[in-house]
């Protein structure tokens, strides 16, 4: 009797660990994200090179999020965080309509790699409410049709906030969907 | 989409030469040494920090890349190698008072985030007259953009010793009785003697016929242009800049600077307004009497005189050849 109500009381009450990587071009609003999501508050900052790391408590999940810079060279070096990522959240910047191109590149060169093959992929669209872009438009750019896994995009702005724990309410019930 | 980065090392190579100018070598914004960002739309190298406040304004106003881990295009690195610090920040920062006070990295992110949607959103220093910015005057021309309007200081120190006073032949001879004008020119100076080096010469004679003044021709909407016309790289104002510069000699004795006093007075007077007489059209006249000027000087000029001139042509020679266009097809050879 003791085990099955220990786990039943487990799947409850501890908290489950989710590995989050986020990447996307430079300047789309990653770093932005990251501490919005674990202050609460908008930090003005500068770019990233190298990485940062947080952990947000969301829904008895807690999510370790990498925040990785994106610049052209730093890209080469995203392949190195990979490994036991259960989770991708791809940020793109919705109002820079000239790199959508490039954005869409390397959303496929991350899809193409073996080691995220199970991730789930959560395609954050950031300053949206400065674009004029449709959600529509954007998953026909990115081609999103073409990906066989699961996908969510979802409409963001960092500095409000709007969007962002929706996207992480997607990725834990992909999370509690892959553990089943 | 087929676009290719330009190789690594080459770019490695380009920004090291373009970083090396000396108007390049701090940060346009807060003046911190060693800016390796950019601000493409507004051709500027800035540091991290006041990269991070660039990129507050959004792509579509500026881009911000670095020279370092970013790749480059080879149009991108045109706009940067033509532009620059000096170029950009005598159009920005061109009305901004002198006892402005820039924000600098102690003073913190914010205070940069301020001072560049002041000038750059908001266009507080920009010139009174209209006129094109650095990024516009590029893409019209496709040359290297030229710093727009010099500020010139004036300093009128106090003489020292007057004349006629006896003068002790130890001290130092900087000392006599005569107004020195110092002319300081704002924002780099080895453009101003035109270092012209656009990336095609002959694109400033053939593409803008139509900008040869008129008898009264009267500064309007598209005074870049004029300026485009009236930098060019003519020996005679060489000559004349080499000549501000020249120091009175040690050697020379009393009665020699006895007269030359009073004629230097004229002479940095003369000086003086031919520096603001770039946007008139008088110029031809004042330059010939500036040329029967330096024939008389010459006359009285010592051999020694003579040699440090050679020498400064020689130095301003070495800047020429640090400020020319690069050629990327040599850099691939190397």
């Amino acid at each position: 009797m003791g085990i099955p109500l220990s786990t039943i009381f487990d799947s409850w009450f501890s908290k489950k660990e989710m590995r989050i990587l986020m990447v996307g071009l430079d300047a789309a609003g990653k770093t932005t994200i990251l501490y919005k999501l674990k202050l609460g508050e908008v930090v003005s900052s500068v770019p990233t090179i190298g990485f940062n790391v947080e952990k947000v408590e969301y829904k008895n999940i807690s999510f370790t999020v990498w925040d990785i810079g994106g610049q052209d060279k730093l890209r080469l070096l995203w392949r190195h965080y990979f490994t036991g990522t259960q989770g991708i959240i791809f940020v793109i910047d919705s109002s820079d309509k000239e790199r959508i191109n490039v954005a869409k590149e390397e959303l496929m060169r991350l899809m193409g790699d073996e080691e995220l093959r199970d991730a789930a992929l959560l395609i954050l669209a950031n300053k949206f409410d400065i674009s004029q872009v449709t959600v529509d438009e954007l998953i026909s750019k990115l081609e999103l049709q073409s990906l066989r896994r699961e996908w969510f995009v979802q409409t963001t702005c960092a500095i409000t906030g709007d969007g962002l724990y929706q996207g992480l309410d997607w990725l834990s019930k992909q999370f509690k969907k892959r553990k089943n | 989409m087929n676009k290719q980065h330009i190789p690594a090392k080459a770019q490695e190579k380009i920004f090291a030469m373009i970083l090396k100018r000396p108007e390049n070598l701090v940060c346009a914004d807060c003046a911190t040494k060693g800016p390796r960002w950019v601000s493409l739309d507004y051709g500027v190298f800035i540091c991290m920090d006041c990269a991070g406040a660039h990129r507050t304004l959004g792509p579509s106003v500026t881009r911000v890349r670095s020279t370092n881990i970013d790749g480059w295009y080879q149009e991108n690195i045109d706009i940067m190698e033509s532009i620059g610090n000096a170029a950009a920040n005598s159009y920005w920062e061109n009305t901004m008072p002198k006892n402005y006070v820039k924000p600098t990295i102690n003073t913190g992110l914010d205070s940069l985030i301020r001072f560049v949607q002041e000038k750059y959103v908001k266009k507080k220093f920009i010139p009174q007259q209209q006129c094109l910015d650095p990024k516009q005057q590029y893409m019209l021309t496709k040359t290297t953009v030229k710093p727009f309007y010099f500020r010139v200081e004036t300093k009128q120190e106090e003489p020292k010793v007057k004349l006629g006073d006896l003068i002790d032949f130890n001290e130092q001879f900087d000392d006599f009785g005569v107004k020195e004008t110092k002319i300081e020119i704002v924002h780099g100076n080895n453009t101003q003697y035109g270092t012209t080096h656009s990336l095609s010469p002959e694109k400033d004679q053939t593409d803008f016929p139509q900008t040869k003044q008129q008898a009264n021709h009267v500064m309007h909407s598209l005074p870049s242009l004029d300026i485009l016309n009236l930098y060019k790289p003519d020996q005679q104002q060489k000559q004349q800049m080499q000549s501000q510069q020249t120091i009175p000699q040690k050697n020379a004795n009393y009665a020699y600077l006895q007269n030359l006093g009073q004629q230097q007075q004229q002479y940095n007077y003369q000086q003086f307004q031919n520096n603001n007489v770039y946007f008139n059209q008088q110029q031809q006249q004042q330059q010939q009497q500036q040329q029967q000027f330096q024939q008389n000087l010459f006359q009285q000029q010592t051999p020694n005189f003579i040699q440090q001139q050679q020498y400064q042509q020689q130095q301003q020679q070495q800047q020429y050849k640090q400020n020319e266009p690069i050629n990327i097809m040599d850099l691939y050879h190397r």
